[in-house]
This record gives structure tokens, sequence and C-alpha cells, in this order.
């Protein structure tokens, strides 16, 4: 294998993981620039060669593969620097967008915004066309209308177009035709027809999808271009590819294509990172926890497959393709505690984010968080200092927790500092137990990655509130997901509307749509590369009860379709039913509304050098430091040892403290740490 | 158990997770559920109660239940005492024994720990339809609930963990839509009994004692924050009035008067109406009790707990019984959760926001809907069909906020969702000609009403009946604060149906009618009231309005004081200036 570059860009930090031909791993954590991005990108791509040590040019010309993970679609998202977009819709329909199916997310909340329409209203431009649900041209395209819209976007400086109509879906001729006025009128005016975002019935999904696609577009159009530019001029040959949503990796064309699948870019590679970890121990069913200064993105991955979710709502905005379900909470190192009127004491969501940071950063932060506490215990180094440039600020930390926690609680400082470690451990917890029990799964049955800059303090006391025996750390987990980027395939989905029932529907037309969307799919993963024997494909089929408004998903891998293999899906859509809502209707009709397919593109996999086992001794501690173990009724001095000089094969008991380049792991009395290849495994004696 | 002994993470867990529990029961009715009154207006409500049955929490479901969910399960429970088993599952949807309408049905089921009674998980679900005369449980002619379709009893539909298949079967038997209410039944059911599972684990985990500790601190907990913030609010009896419709059956409009009395810590609502009527306008005590307490936290910060704890604070009287908003047997009332429920939440809005104007938060639309129901052309199966966005009016505005467009009543508060048109005409034989927001619908205030819609659809292949309910048709919603209401046609709901010959017939509430293809369901819901004088709206808030067809060019001049130029939509400053100064002398009530 040749080397490959992960780069992740976070808000606060871009993190960098190169794995070497020779299998050695390599990370570097740079602070962002979000103005100019390959500033940071340029020092973290020095900093790994200065590891090696070699000139940057050498470094690059053995690289074959930079995946590059980045929020700036989200950013342009949240921060509403998209793309000034207009929307042609069907006329008589031009603002489903802004009703949002009349979706008020809190109703007992009298002052509660909506969130800003993506496009006002004078730019959602109605043409007047109409197809019927069968497909049928019932109003004809008035084409003068598409030219007057024209006329009016050139004239207001609009720079990308959403184009949703009715049902086109089913008939995409009026969109398709709008789509070749729009490219002949306006050249190199970003254009995204909904047929081509996403096929599916239901049009405000559809709707927002395809606006949420042109308004991010160009933004994401011009940093693709940013970063290729930028790696050509550094006579970098190899290939650049970027995360998607999806868990998957793409091409700078394809993703320019559908921005919105870069939305999730970023958190979406735990799941791919959590999997190569696994490996080692043979495990397929995984929960991957990663817990970050402001937020804790939890995803669940069964039989190797991290679960995608549709129709859910980023930040606000519904968002149709599928993307990894990560469930996002506010417990992070930077959450705040606060006790409230009611004498209750909490902790996040809101977070006192990179500044002013915890108040034991010294940057003028008064609020106690989660990392406060941690420092108060002594399970943070206090003497660390961060990104080399932030020392830490012991005093600050306990008169945060002291004064805002534990006076009003009557409780000694240590005592409130623990209250703080378990309620963000039990609301990351609750977090598990939303992608896990509440969707029918037992997360007892899943193997726990616990990763992030402070996921390794929590790592054994979360997996006690979830009530497993162990837990597992990769050595990697500051840069998990810029670590998960490199592992991960290149990957597509595609999706078709079908609408009909499964007890009536032809098999054949079934099999048409599978072929149609099969064959699109080849075409893309050809086009970076992908030799046809690397690609797998899964199918996938959105079912219901007649009646319902949502569906459950089946999928299953390519084969013949038959009567009988549609009935065996049908069998197992019951079986989803009823472990997700605790009851089955099997004397009920279903329906399937519809069908998708992921392509996926294998690519070489990455293997580690293992470090040289050194013979016999247990490993000798750097120091020791006193740690609050409520096991031991207070404060034990324990013993630290530095990660990078553990054996495989090694174990420490705890009480005690292992201490990586950027993060500590807590071996909690009662427990024993052994590293095992790439992952401290943390168990009960 | 001391206050001081329960420790704060334990407390913590607990109450996250009867939130969570909660939440998880609306997740299944939401994605599993089969009525579309159900499914898409999401007309719903979770709650868990202790063994009192005291209310512990319940889900950020939609506001009607609110009260009604308390005295449906109070006499469950009462009626069921020293008969209430592990394995039970209980139902019930009479108003007469604290049930809000008949078509709101309350599945519960005693959650049991160390053989004694420890929870009861409740959910209450608005199903399809009712039996009776009226397709959809709403009849405009009925003069006592007898005409209403059938009564539930507290009774049992699983005894002992083996479900009473008769009795189901009789339930879904009564009426039209017996699949997808047999669907919906086994929605709640599922949902009770995910419930109860998560309700096992935290027992499980933490000992009945220890719960029970937490659940005495969190009701205190409620209580002391509910306290807290009407002890903040300035003392005083403060009034409010508002207005019911006429109901079809002659009744002339009725008056709502409100009384609230704050004080120190504690407030009274005192309620006074009108004799009941002999129409469906009626209320029972539950239905005002949900719409008391909706009024109320409308001036309460929205992080206070909603359970028994909190309403401990807050007395309650509804009037005489007999009266209009304490209707006894046999009032009818299968309007009551959203009329008069829509006027009881202004009146009360109305008193408070004399105390407390710098939260005040006017009127939304109010509920008039149509109904249509027919066999389905292609399956021959009858159908039941809430025509939903054409009662979606605006929102009302609050202090500092304009109105959301299309939320339909204050009854449902955000929670009802118009469902997508494709979805719409896919599992209905109709189509839809046009559904956008409707210029000039809102109040207009410093903070204008959110917009109401305009909407028409056919029946494609058949013929259908169709029935027009409620109320909206004379009175804009109220707005507060120096803003008006003025009456216009296009702040009330309008309806019409162009026939196929292209006559237009105006439809009257309360009435049935047939459509056929070709004949067109036209339907005009208002936009909310506003907050605030109108002619404080800042000029280029006016300006973007006109700009994006909310506002027109006339009543940015008429009614805000803005002078807009109708081909480049620029403010004549000077003209401007003109009217609003003109304006100043005059009261803003148009």
């Amino acid at each position: 294998m040749r080397a490959r570059i992960g780069i992740d860009v976070g808000g606060t930090f871009t993190d960098f993981v190169l794995v070497d031909g020779a299998g050695r791993l390599f990370e570097a954590k740079v602070v962002s620039t979000p103005g100019d991005p390959a500033r940071s990108i340029g020092e973290g791509l020095e900093a790994l060669a200065a590891q090696l040590p070699a000139p940057l040019a050498e470094l690059l010309a053995s690289v074959d593969l930079v995946v590059h993970g980045s929020t700036v679609a989200l950013n342009a998202l949240i921060e509403q620097r998209g793309a000034r977009t207009a929307l042609l819709t069907t006329a008589g329909f031009r603002d489903s967008l802004e009703i949002r199916l009349a979706w008020k997310e809190k109703r007992y909340d009298w002052r509660y915004p909506p969130p800003p329409v993506l496009v006002p209203r004078h730019l959602r431009l109605p043409i007047r066309e109409r197809i019927t649900k069968e497909g049928e041209v019932h109003t004809p395209l008035v084409e003068e209308d598409v030219h007057a819209a024209a006329r009016e976007i050139r004239r207001l400086g609009v720079e990308s177009i959403a184009v949703c109509f009715l049902w086109s879906f089913r008939n995409p001729a009026h969109e398709r035709r709008v789509g070749e006025i729009l490219a002949a009128e306006l050249p190199g005016v970003y254009v995204s027809l909904s047929v081509d975002v996403l096929p599916e019935i239901r049009e405000y999904d559809r709707t927002s999808t395809t606006v949420v696609n042109a308004y991010v577009g160009p933004i994401l159009r011009r940093y693709v271009e940013a970063i290729e530019t930028y790696f050509a001029a550094l006579g970098y040959r190899g290939a650049v590819r970027y995360q998607q949503s999806n868990a998957g990796i793409a091409s700078g064309a394809e993703i320019v294509k559908k921005a919105v699948c870069a939305l999730g870019s970023g958190p979406a590679a735990a799941p791919p990172a959590g999997l190569f970890h696994s490996r080692r121990f043979a495990q397929d069913d995984i929960l991957t926890v990663d817990m970050g200064g402001t937020s804790c993105d939890v995803c669940l991955v069964r039989r190797g497959q991290p679960d995608l979710a549709k129709g859910v709502d980023v930040h606000r905005y519904r968002i149709g393709v599928p993307m990894i379900d990560v469930n996002t909470v506010g417990a992070g190192g930077g959450s705040i505690a606060f006790v409230d009127e009611g004498g209750i004491l909490h902790v996040g969501p809101r977070s006192a984010g990179a500044r002013p940071g915890p108040a034991g950063y010294g940057l003028g932060g008064v609020e106690p968080t989660v990392t406060d506490a941690d420092i108060v215990l002594g399970y943070v180094d206090a003497s660390r200092t961060l990104g080399g440039r932030i020392g830490l600020r012991p005093d600050l930390a306990r008169r945060a927790v002291h004064e805002r926690v534990a006076a009003p609680l009557a409780l000694a400082d240590e005592v409130a500092a623990l209250a703080i470690f378990k309620i963000v451990n039990n609301n990351m917890a609750r977090a598990i137990h939303e992608v896990s029990v509440e969707r029918g799964y037992d997360p007892r049955d899943f193997a726990l990655y616990v990763a992030g800059g402070c996921g390794p303090v929590h790592a054994w006391m979360l997996a006690r509130e979830i009530g497993v025996e162990r837990v597992f750390v990769p050595r990697v987990a500051p840069a998990f997901c810029a670590f998960g980027e490199v592992v991960s395939d290149v990957r597509h989905d595609y999706s078709r509307s079908v609408a009909g029932r499964m007890d009536t529907i032809d098999p054949a037309r079934l099999g048409r749509l599978f072929a149609e969307m099969e064959e699109e799919g080849s075409r893309a993963l050809g086009a970076e590369g992908i030799a046809p024997a690397r690609v797998e494909v899964t199918r996938r089929y959105d079912i219901r009860y007649v009646g319902q408004i949502y569906e459950c998903v089946v999928t299953t891998p390519r084969g013949p379709l038959t009567a009988q293999s549609l009935r065996e899906i049908v069998e197992r859509f019951h079986g989803v039913h009823q472990s997700l809502y605790a009851y089955a209707e099997r004397d009920n009709l279903c329906e399937l509304i519809n069908v998708g397919v992921s392509v996926t593109g294998k690519l070489a996999p990455v293997d580690l050098a293992e470090r040289r086992a050194e013979g016999g001794g247990p490993p000798a501690p750097i120091g020791a430091r006193p740690v609050y173990f409520e096991e031991r009724g207070g404060t034990v001095d324990s013993p630290v040892y530095a990660g990078d000089r553990l054996r495989p094969g090694q174990v420490i008991d705890g009480p005690a403290v292992v201490e990586e380049k950027a993060t500590s792991i807590v071996a909690f009395p009662g427990t024993r740490l052994r590293l095992d290849g790439a992952t401290y495994v943390l168990a009960a004696v | 158990m001391s206050e001081r002994a329960i420790d704060p993470v334990t407390l913590a867990v607990v109450n996250g997770t009867l939130r969570s529990v909660t939440r998880e029961m609306g997740i299944t009715l939401d994605r599993t559920s089969r009525s579309p009154v159900l499914k898409l207006a999401r007309d719903y409500s979770n709650a868990v109660f202790d063994a009192g049955p005291r209310q512990l929490m319940q889900g950020e479901d939609i506001p009607v239940h609110l009260g009604a969910i308390q005295s449906s399960t109070r006499a469950v429970a009462r009626y069921f005492e020293g008969e209430i088993h592990p394995g039970d599952i209980m139902y019930h949807n009479s108003p007469a024994t604290g049930g809000s309408h008949k078509p709101d049905c309350t599945a519960l089921k005693p959650v049991f720990w160390d053989d004694r009674l420890f929870f009861w998980v409740v959910n209450n679900a608005h199903l399809s339809d009712t039996g009776g005369t009226v397709p959809g449980g709403y009849n405009p002619l009925a003069e006592d609930m007898y005409a209403e379709g059938f009564r539930i009893p507290p009774i049992k539909i699983c005894d002992r963990g083996i479900m009473r298949r008769d009795i189901v079967d009789m339930i879904v038997g009564s009426v039209r839509t017996t699949r997808h209410t047999r669907g919906d039944m086994r929605a709640q059911i599922g949902a009770v009994e995910l419930a109860e599972k998560r309700l096992h684990g935290l027992l499980r985990r933490y000992g009945g004692d220890t719960v029970q500790a937490c659940i005495e601190e969190l009701l205190r907990a409620g209580e002391r924050l509910m306290r807290r913030e009407i002890a903040a609010m300035p003392d005083g009896v403060y009034e409010g009035v508002s207005w019911v419709e006429d109901d079809g059956h002659g009744s002339g409009p009725s008056r709502i008067r409100c009384v609230v009395e704050i004080r120190g810590d504690a407030m009274d609502v005192r309620m006074e109406s009108r004799p009941q009527l002999s129409s469906y306008f009626n209320c029972y005590s539950a239905v005002t009790a949900s719409a008391i307490l909706l009024g109320v936290i409308t001036y309460v910060d929205p992080s206070v707990p909603r359970n028994e704890g909190a309403y401990r604070a807050i007395g309650m009287d509804f009037g005489p019984a007999g009266s209009m908003l304490n209707a006894v047997e046999p009032a009818a009332c299968s309007m009551s959760t959203t009329t008069p429920f829509d006027s009881i939440v202004e009146a009360v809005r109305d008193a408070m926001s004399k105390a407390l104007p710098h939260r005040a938060v006017a009127g939304s639309s109010h509920m008039c809907f149509s109904i249509w129901s027919a066999p389905d052309p292609r399956s021959g199966e009858v159908y039941v069909f809430s025509a939903i966005p054409g009662l979606m009016g605006g929102g009302g505005a609050s202090w500092g906020l304009d109105g959301w467009h299309c939320q339909g009543t204050v009854a449902t508060s955000g929670a009802m969702l118009t469902g997508d048109i494709e979805l719409t005409e896919h599992e209905y034989p109709l189509h839809t000609h046009f559904y956008e927001l409707e210029t000039d619908s809102a109040c207009p205030g410093r903070w204008r009403g959110g917009l109401g819609g305009r909407y028409a659809i056919e029946p494609v292949g058949h013929e259908t009946t169709m029935s027009s309910i409620g109320e909206g048709v004379q009175f804009p919603p109220p707005s507060l604060v120096g803003a008006a209401s003025p009456y216009d046609r296009a702040r009330v709901h309008r309806r019409w149906i162009v026939r196929a010959d292209g006559t237009r017939e105006d439809l009257p509430s309360h009435s049935l009618a047939k459509l056929r293809p070709g004949d067109v369901y036209h339907a005009f819901p208002p936009g909310g009231g506003a907050v605030g004088d109108p002619r404080e709206r800042p000029v280029e808030a006016v300006r973007d309005d006109v700009r994006n067809g909310l506002v027109s060019v006339e009543r940015a001049a008429a009614e805000y004081g803005v002078a807009i130029d109708p081909t480049t939509l620029e403010v004549d400053v000077e003209a401007t200036r003109r009217r609003r100064s003109a304006a100043a002398g005059r009261p803003a009530a148009a």
C-alpha cells in the first residue's frame, strides 16, 4: 500500500493522520484557519513531514490518496453564508419551503422563531406546469415562464438555482427541460434539479434538500477547487477525495454535484474508524462515541454497516438524502454545569465553546464545565498544555466548580465534580440509548468504542452506565475522524420512488429500477478509478403498512427478484417493525415507497504496523498524581504511564492514568488496561 | 426521606428517563399510526403518572390534553380501584368521566413493581372516526352526546396480559375506518408497553424507594419553579374576554369571561360562561382545564416542568355545573377541543396580557375545517380525509416575534402537520390545485400574525360527502397590546365550491355538501392576530413583507402607514413620515 493522509477540518482544530507505506501512523493537530484553509493544511502537512522526518515533497510523492473531511458545507448552512439562491416551483405551490409542513419544533415556547428561510419568497418563482401522480402531463410546461424567471434571476444577481416540481420524479421531462433552458440562458450558474438530488415522493423533503444543495453547492465548488489547486501546486499527483455524510468518500466532481451529501462530512467518518479497530476483535456490531469539546457524537453500526437516516433535520433544515445517523448531544468537555432555580443540577447542552472555554483554560470562563470537573478530579493532567499554547489553571477550574455547583448544593468540591462527571456520562448514555434501545437494540450487544479528546477520560464510567464490562479506546482517539477518513471506501447512494403495494408490485419493474441505479453507480465509481471487481451493491426497500406515513428499511444484497423474494422482504419488514415498535401486523397490507441502492468501491485495506513486543516486565510509571475515585472514598495517589512507551501485552491495573499526546485514559479501580494493537482495552478485572 | 438525602445524579437520571419515556411513546404513535388526525395532526399526548395518580411528566405533545390526560387517568384509576392488575391495559374516551371529546381515546397501563402499583403510563390519541351519523365524529347537527358516536367508559382491553379481542372488535367494528383504527389501537398499546419496559429498567436499577423519593422531589421542584414564576408577576385582579361564534343552532355569539387573580406565589383563574348549548360547542371540565393551563403557561418560562407539582400553584374554577365551560351530561361536545378551547385560551391570555404585556401572545386562527368521506374508487374501502392544509391558519404574534405561518389552532400549537401534497394525493383519490400563503391574511401589528393559506382540491373519479365544521368565520383572531384585528374577508375562514359549470357556492359552517369530479373545494384559512401598534413596525420589515408578497402595497399604506412605490417597491420616505405622523394622534385600532 502507498501512503494515505486524512485531513479533518473542525471549528477549532484541524486533525491530520498519515499512514505511511510501512503502516506507521502519525498524527498532527493544528489550529484551524477558516478564512484560509490552505494555511492550516500546509502547517499540518509540514508537521507530519517533520515527524518522518522528510521534506514535504518527498512525503507527498509517497502518497496516493488524500481524504478530506470539512465542515465547510455545514458551516455555510449554520452561518447562513450560502449562495444567493432562487427556487423554481410548480405554480400554486410556491411556499412549501417556508410552510415546512407547519412543523414547529418547540410548541410550548411562544418566543421560538422559525429558522431563516434559505430562499426568500420573492426569489421563489412559480412556473406554470403540472404532472399528475400517474406521471401524466396535466398542464404543459409554459416555457415563457422559465425565460421570464431566468431574466429575473440575472437581474437579481442570483448565483444558484433549485428546481422542484410536483411529481417530477414520476416524469422528469419538465424539470429536465427547465435545466436545459437555464443552462443555455445562465451559463455558470449552479443549477440543482430535484430529480437529480432526491427523486423521491414527498415534495417538502425534496424541495428542502434540493434548496440546501443549491445553497451550499457554489460554496463547496469553490472550496474543492481551492483544495485541488493547492495540492496540484504542491506537485501532488495522487487522488484527493472528500468525506460524505454517508460515511463513504467521493471525488471532487461527484461531491460538487451533490453538495448536500457533504453536510455530515467529518463526524460520519467515526463508524469507519471504529470498524477498522474492531476488526482485530472480530466485532461488527459496535457503538462509536466521539466526545469532543462542545458535543458528543454517537453512531450505531450493525453487521459492519452504520445506520443511515433519511428525512432528518440538520440545523432545522430537512435533508432527504441518507446520512450516517449521528446522534449529537451537548455533552462535551466544554458543556456547562449549572444548578437551576429548583435546585436541580444539569450539565449542558450549553457549551463554553473554544472561547472562553472551560474555566480551567484561564481564558476568562467562569462557569464550570465537564473539563473543569475532570481537572478537579485529577482525571486530566493539570500540567498539560493544549495545542502547545494554553496552560491549564486547576485553581480556576476548582473555583468555578465550587462557586456554581458545590456551594449551592452544599457539597464538597470533589463530590460536586463527581456529580458533573456522572451526569454528563448519563447524558451520553441516554444518547446511546436513543440510537440503540429506542430502535430495538440492546447496547450491551455492541462493542463500545470511545474516542475524541475528552472520551478516554469518561470511557470506563460510560461503559458502566450502559452496563458493559469492557470498553475500547483507540490510541488515535483525538484524531478519530481524520483516521476514519483514510480507511473509508468510496460510496454513492441512489433512490427511486415506487409507491406500490408489495403484493401487487411487478418484480421486473423493480429489477429495472435497481439496474438503472446500479448502472449509474458503476459509472461514477469507474470515473473514480474503481475496478468493477471492487464494487459492492446493497439494495434498500422503504416499506410501511398501508395508511402509515413513515417507512421501515429493509436491505438486501443484489440478486434476482421474484414474487417469493419480495415475500421474504415483507417478512423481514414485519420483523423490523416488531423490534422498533413492539408490534407487527402480519394481517395487514404493506406498501413499498422508495427503493435505493448503495454502491461501494472497496479500497485496498489499511494495515497498521504493530509495535515490537518487549520482553518481560511490567511498564514503569513516569510519575504519580492524586486522582479522586469514588470507590476508594476519596483521592488516591495514582501511577501515571506514558502511552507511547507501552508495549503490546503489558497490562496496567487501576487505579492508574495513561497519558497520550492529546488525551488521558483513566483506569478506574477494579479495571485492567491493556494495549492490543492500536487499541486500549479497559475491562473489569 | 428528606430532600437532602437525594443524590443529584439519581434525580437527574430519573427525570431524564421519564422524559425519554414520554418521547418514545410519541415516536411510536408518530411513526406507526394511520388516522390522519393522529399521524399528521399529531393529535396525541403521552404522560407518566405515579400510583396516585399524580402527573409526573407530560410529553412535548399537543396542549389540548394538558388537563384532560390528568382527569381521564384519575377517573380510570378510581373506577378500577381494587381491580388493577399487572398486565392490564385500560381504554377510555368519555367526556363525562374526564375525557376531552370522543375521538380522543386514552390507553392506560398500570406499571407494577414489588407487587404494588407504581406508575401509570398513558397516551391519548385522536382516532379517525367514532361511528355515529357523521364521519370523523364531529356532528354539526348533534344536540346531545348520543349523536356523536360511541362512548367508552373506563374499560379493560387487556386483562392480566390477555387481550380482550371481543372488546377491541366491538370498538373497531363500530367505526367506518376499521382497519386504520385497529392499527392505531395497536400503536397505542405498543407505546404503553414500551413505556412499561423502560420504567421497569429504571426501577430495577435504583429500587422503588429511591425512585419514589426522586418523584417527590421532582414534584416539589415543579412547584418551586412555578411559584417563583408567579411570584415575579405583579399582584392584582385581571380580566379578559373572548367570543365564540354562532354554533349553527342559532346560539348567536357566546361571551367568555376570565378573571385571573395573582396573589404572591399563587394564582386563581375563574371562568364565566352562559348555560350549556344544545350543540357541539360545549366543554366538559377536562378541556376547560387544558385551555386554562395553556393560557397560563404561555406567560411562564417554557422550562418549568408540566407536572402536578407545578399545577398546585394554579387554582381553577370552571363556573357553575351546566354552563358552557363546565358542561354536564348529555351535552354534545365534539368541537370543544378547538371551539370553545381556542376562545378560552384567548380570554386567559387577554387577562394575563394586562399583567405582563411584554409577554403577550395574540390569538391564532380558529378551527374551521372539512372532513371528506366516500368509498375510494380504487379499492372500495371507505376513506375519511381531513383537509388539513385548508384549516391551517396563521399563528398569533408574540411580543418580539411575528406569528408562524399556517400553524392552525392554538389547541395544537405547532404539533399539527399539513402533510405532503404528494403523499395526500397518493393515499386519497384527490387532486390539489394550489396550496400557498395568502397575501394580507395576517392581522397587522408591530409583530404581525403568521399568514394563512389558500388551498384548493378536487375529488378524482368519485363523488364524495363533505362536512364543513367549526368557526372563525365571523371574528378574526384577537390582537393584543396596541394592535387591532381589523375585520376583513381575508382574516376569517372563507370556503366555497366552484362547481364544474363555473358557479361558485359559498359554504356556511356546520353544513354538509357533495362534490363530484370537476367540483373544486376552495379554503382560505386566515392569518393570526398581531401584537403592538403596526405603525411601530420597522419600515424595512414592512417593505420586505411587500416585496415577498405577504402584505400588499395598499395594506402597507393603510394599515402600517408605509408608502411603497408599486413598480419599484421602494419606500417613499417622505410620504411614509407624513402618514405615520398624521396617524400618531389617532388610536391604532381600526
